[in-house]
């Protein structure tokens, strides 16, 4: 799954009304900046919401470039 | 024009070797045929002969004619009559006319005689013991060349009689009883015979003699090739008529072919135009329609495609206007303050589109305070270039103010969050040299780690606090470190682009990489050493494209102003 297609997929589910998310990336080894926004638009709306969203399974590349961004401060992660 | 020719051609040529195969096979198969007929007929007709013959003779009569002296028996002249007759109603000609022809002077004129006639020699034979005798003669004695006398021995006295004798067998099945027959060709040197038997009674019913007639088989290859000359006619003839009808029938063909062919090269040449009118109510009609239906489409077709091209070449060179400007934001002249003797940099950015979200900068903020930053927009091409120029713009103003690292990423975060609906963001690492001192106070939003290389030592990590990344959330702290730069030292930053530049495998550069080619070429100048980098990255993702925006700074700290100076000028 793309980044495009993970943010087209979650407008989906804020538009259904879904509001707490869990993210399973336990076989996700590279994050680019676009995922990055993608896991960010969600954060803030989640804020917004006053829900919550967490991310599981974190590979250490991705959970290093979490760190390097800063995104660990930001986002839940297990 | 060859082409037309050449279609035509082919299916001439087939439709003559068709005609050639056809009337070839089919007058080969009649000659055999007509051939066969023929010597069935002749065979028959020649049995007949001698059986009618046979049964006028009277074989007591025959009995008795023995030798040269009973040819004047009235006997001998009755059965000699009875073989004229047969000569003459064969060939329709009297005997003496025929005997005429046969002495003539001219061998080759005998022979053509021989050829023509029928049925050239009738006789009677007769047995005794194993030996076999002619009797009667159609022709008289004085033909001496045709005669055959009474009683003499058909042996090996001529050449004609040795194959004569060679058919001995099967007038020997004849004057055994075992009825009339015709025998097998036999040759002589006036061509090929054949020899019709039938038995000759007596009155006690016995086999008296028999009967021979010959004929000329001359006459029945004549006939074939009669046939074969009319085949050759009949095949030329229609040889004539197929050309025609082929010529015709390839035009009628072809000619439609040919309008299709017209018809595609105006494709090729772009005219699509062109539209077929083929009624022919076959495949060629059906290809036809199928070209206007293509050539329609192919035009409507073409038709978008260069309203498309044109709107993309549009685009394309509004974007190279936006890659100059947005290059032409960055400082390029290197080196750009030749009068500060402190510092020497080099940088470049590199975009992986038209244009990029990364970007560099630096500037002195007063006499001293030298600002240098790195940034990278998330995403690439316009969009990021959109931000990079926003961000580029407040970076620059609020370090203008004079304030503090941390307080410049914290204010130009805020300012970016503000109607920031894309959720783009950006990680920036913003570092003030005080040039004076060599102290550096930096601050590092989400960017890459950048890398120190303290004068004859190794490059390695410079340690920073982990900040988040700029508009990505409001009001977020942003801390800063420092560091004191001693002469020599070199800080190396960087954007992703390179550690993240990926092969033809999908494997990353990677920080590792990046700090061991630094390592390598650390002892080369600022730009010879931002060149190797760049050089090796290349060789590393080879032919793979470049999937980011590259960009490197290095800053060279030459220590303070006084300190470059071997005897200060004061003193």
């Amino acid at each position: 799954m793309t980044s495009i297609e993970l943010g087209k997929e979650l407008d989906t589910l804020f538009q259904n009304g879904d509001n707490s998310f869990v993210f399973d990336f336990s076989e996700i080894d590279y994050i680019s900046s676009a995922g990055l926004r993608v896991l960010l638009t969600a954060q803030k709306r989640v804020n917004a919401l006053g829900t919550k969203m967490k991310i599981t399974g974190v590979t250490p590349l991705v959970k290093e470039i979490f760190d390097i961004t800063g995104f660990s401060a930001i986002i839940e992660m297990e | 024009m060859y082409k037309r020719n050449k279609l035509q051609t082919k299916l001439m040529l087939y439709f003559i070797v068709l005609v050639i195969v056809v009337a070839g096979a089919a007058g080969t198969v009649s000659r055999i045929a007509q051939y066969r007929a023929l010597n069935d007929h002749v065979a028959d007709s020649m049995a007949t002969l001698a059986v009618l013959a046979a049964k006028q003779i009277n074989g007591d009569d025959l009995a008795e004619i023995k030798d040269a002296g009973s040819e004047s028996t009235a006997a001998y002249l009755e059965i000699q009559a009875t073989l004229r007759k047969v000569i003459e109603a064969a060939n329709q000609k009297s005997l003496d006319e025929i005997s005429g022809l046969l002495n003539g002077k001219d061998d080759k004129e005998v022979k053509r005689v021989k050829k023509r006639l029928k049925v050239v020699y009738a006789y009677t034979l007769y047995s005794e013991g194993n030996k076999i005798f002619y009797g009667v003669d159609a022709y008289p004695a004085s033909d001496e060349k045709n005669h055959s006398t009474a009683g003499s021995e058909v042996a090996a006295k001529t050449k004609a009689d040795q194959d004569f004798l060679k058919a001995n067998d099967q007038i020997f099945e004849v004057l055994s009883g075992k009825g009339p027959l015709v025998s097998d060709p036999h040759e002589d040197e006036y061509g090929i015979w054949r020899t019709g038997a039938a038995a000759i009674y007596d009155s006690n019913g016995e086999i008296a003699g028999v009967v021979g007639v010959d004929a000329s088989m001359e006459f029945i290859n004549e006939e074939g090739r009669m046939l074969t000359l009319n085949l050759i006619w009949n095949t030329v003839f229609l040889l004539v008529v197929v050309i025609i009808f082929a010529v015709v029938l390839s035009r009628k063909i072809t000619k439609p072919i040919l309008a299709l062919n017209e018809g595609v090269k105006g494709i090729g040449s772009g005219n699509f135009d062109v539209r077929l009118d083929i009624c022919t109510g076959d495949e060629i009609q059906d290809l036809s329609d199928a070209y206007n239906t293509m050539s329609e489409r192919l035009k409507t077709y073409i038709m978008d495609l260069s309203e498309t091209t044109a709107a993309k070449e549009r685009i394309e060179s509004e974007l190279k206007v936006a890659n100059s400007i947005q290059q032409s934001m960055l400082p390029r002249i290197f080196p750009p303050f030749p009068e500060r003797k402190e510092i020497s940099i080099y940088a470049m950015m590199e975009p992986a589109k038209e244009v990029g979200g990364d970007f560099y900068d630096f500037f002195f903020i007063d006499q001293n305070k030298l600002c240098i930053c790195i940034a990278d927009v998330s995403g690439k091409g316009v969009p990021a270039a959109l931000f990079m120029v926003i961000t580029k713009t407040l970076i620059k103003n609020h370090a203008l103010l004079g304030l503090p690292v941390e307080d410049i990423m914290t204010t130009v975060n805020n300012m970016l969050c503000d109607e920031n609906d894309e959720s783009m963001f950006v990680t920036a690492f913003i570092a003030i040299l005080d040039v004076g001192t060599g102290k550096m106070t930096y601050s590092n939003s989400g960017h890459n780690l950048p890398l120190i290389c303290n004068s004859g030592a190794e490059f390695d990590w410079l340690s920073c606090k982990k900040c988040f990344v700029l508009g990505g959330m409001e009001n977020m702290k942003y801390t800063s470190s420092e560091r004191m730069l001693q002469k020599g030292d070199r800080l190396f930053i960087y954007t992703d682009g390179i550690t993240e530049a990926m092969n033809n495998e999908g494997q990353l550069y990677s920080d590792l990489r990046l700090k061991a080619a630094l390592n390598v070429n650390k002892n080369l100048g600022e730009e010879a050493l931002i060149k190797a980098v760049r050089n090796g990255v290349k060789e590393y993702v080879n032919d793979a494209p470049q999937s980011d925006d590259i960009t490197m700074v290095v800053l060279r700290y030459n220590g303070r102003e006084e300190e470059q100076l071997e005897k200060p000028s004061f003193i």
